[in-house]
């Protein structure tokens, strides 16, 4: 099996145990990424370079502070971020040409929170534009493809999330979803989607579709997966 | 309840409180228009009447059922973007301000 192809939890599994580095399990992650993305798109941006760095740095706790690894519950996990949670440095569209420059100065509490559960991320995924959308179409930056048939869509707004994980070019992904936008391209695509009760995930820094509906989830590769995920998101702005 | 006991009711608002409502809702409305809503704005007071009909007398006023109330995180302030920060993707700026065309013509 390739690393690419791995649960958060036999990721952590192998880490911890050495049997494979977080240089390794992203590298993978990039070479699926290149191999397939040209045509699934995915991705609006991809963060190679920061993504090996943080990588670099789990490894050196993994190896030289065994014991700190405990803070950091999602250490070396590569995760795509959707296109509509700000991040510090990284652009941010929400799949709009209107936001095409848009560097954010701050990161969102979730991707704050899942930096610093050792988490790495890896790209910004595609994105029906605003997340007005339930097919995964309505980019400014073209369509997702549905990883198991091109021909067909991956569902949306969370269309690039969805179809990162599907295609294993990493291991999870965030979503919003205020009126199917994670459920609907979990189903399309063969995953696990949560949409957690509204107010469970801080909505902070998140480009809003709709403030007092917009819920913040993700999407996994199975249901432990997700729960492993909520309990890092879940909780006020620190 | 039916409408013939519904109409048995005598509730019916007036042409000029029609245009009084009206008027705070900032609509202006046709004399056709006016009647037609003289009817159903009747229409919905008669049923007012209705449940005002209803032995509440032993009831607590209730607003929802689960008891359960919003969690909110503490309102402290906190540390916040430096100005350069806040303006690092404007496309025009001046003296540390947001530069954007005017809307309104400068009547002088």
């Amino acid at each position: 099996m390739k690393l690419n192809e791995l649960t958060i939890t036999e990721a952590q599994k192998g880490l911890k145990e050495k049997k494979f580095s977080s240089v390794e399990l992203v590298k993978t992650c990039l070479e699926e990424i290149k191999s397939k993305n040209p045509e699934i798109n995915a991705f609006i941006t991809i963060c190679e370079k920061e993504a090996l760095e943080q990588a670099k740095k789990a490894d050196d706790l993994i190896i030289h502070y065994p014991l700190s690894i405990i803070h950091y519950p999602l250490i070396g996990v590569p995760v795509a971020i959707k296109d509509n949670f700000c991040t510090k440095g990284t652009r941010t569209t929400a799949g709009s040409n209107v936001l095409k420059n848009f560097i954010p100065v701050y990161d969102a509490t979730v991707v704050d929170k899942l930096k610093k559960a050792g988490t790495i991320i890896i790209g910004k995924a595609n994105m029906d534009a605003w997340a007005h959308g339930s097919s995964g179409e309505n980019s400014d930056f073209g369509p997702t493809k549905n990883p198991f048939d091109e021909s067909r869509v991956p569902g949306g707004s969370s269309s690039g999330s969805a179809a990162a994980v599907a295609s294993q070019m990493v291991l999870a992904a965030t979503g919003t979803d205020t009126g199917g936008s994670i459920r609907l391209p979990a189903s399309f695509c063969h995953l696990v989607g949560l949409k957690p009760t509204y107010g469970r995930v801080s909505r902070y820094g998140i480009v809003a579709m709709s403030s007092s509906l917009d819920a913040i989830g993700h999407l996994t590769k199975n249901v432990e997966d997700a729960a492993l995920i909520l309990k890092v998101t879940a909780g006020h702005e620190v | 309840m039916r409408n013939s006991k519904l109409k048995t009711q005598n509730s019916k608002l007036s042409e000029e409180e029609v245009r009084h409502v009206a008027k705070l809702a900032k609509l202006s409305l046709t004399s056709q228009e006016v009647k037609r809503f003289q009817k159903q704005l009747s229409g919905v007071l008669d049923y007012v009447d209705v449940l005002k009909k209803l032995d509440t007398k032993d009831i607590e006023p209730t607003s929802q059922v689960t008891g359960l109330e919003n969690v909110f995180r503490s309102d402290e302030p906190g540390p916040s973007l430096q100005p350069e920060e806040v303006l690092k993707n404007a496309k025009e700026k001046n003296d540390g301000l947001f530069l954007v065309k005017a809307i309104f013509k400068n009547e002088t």
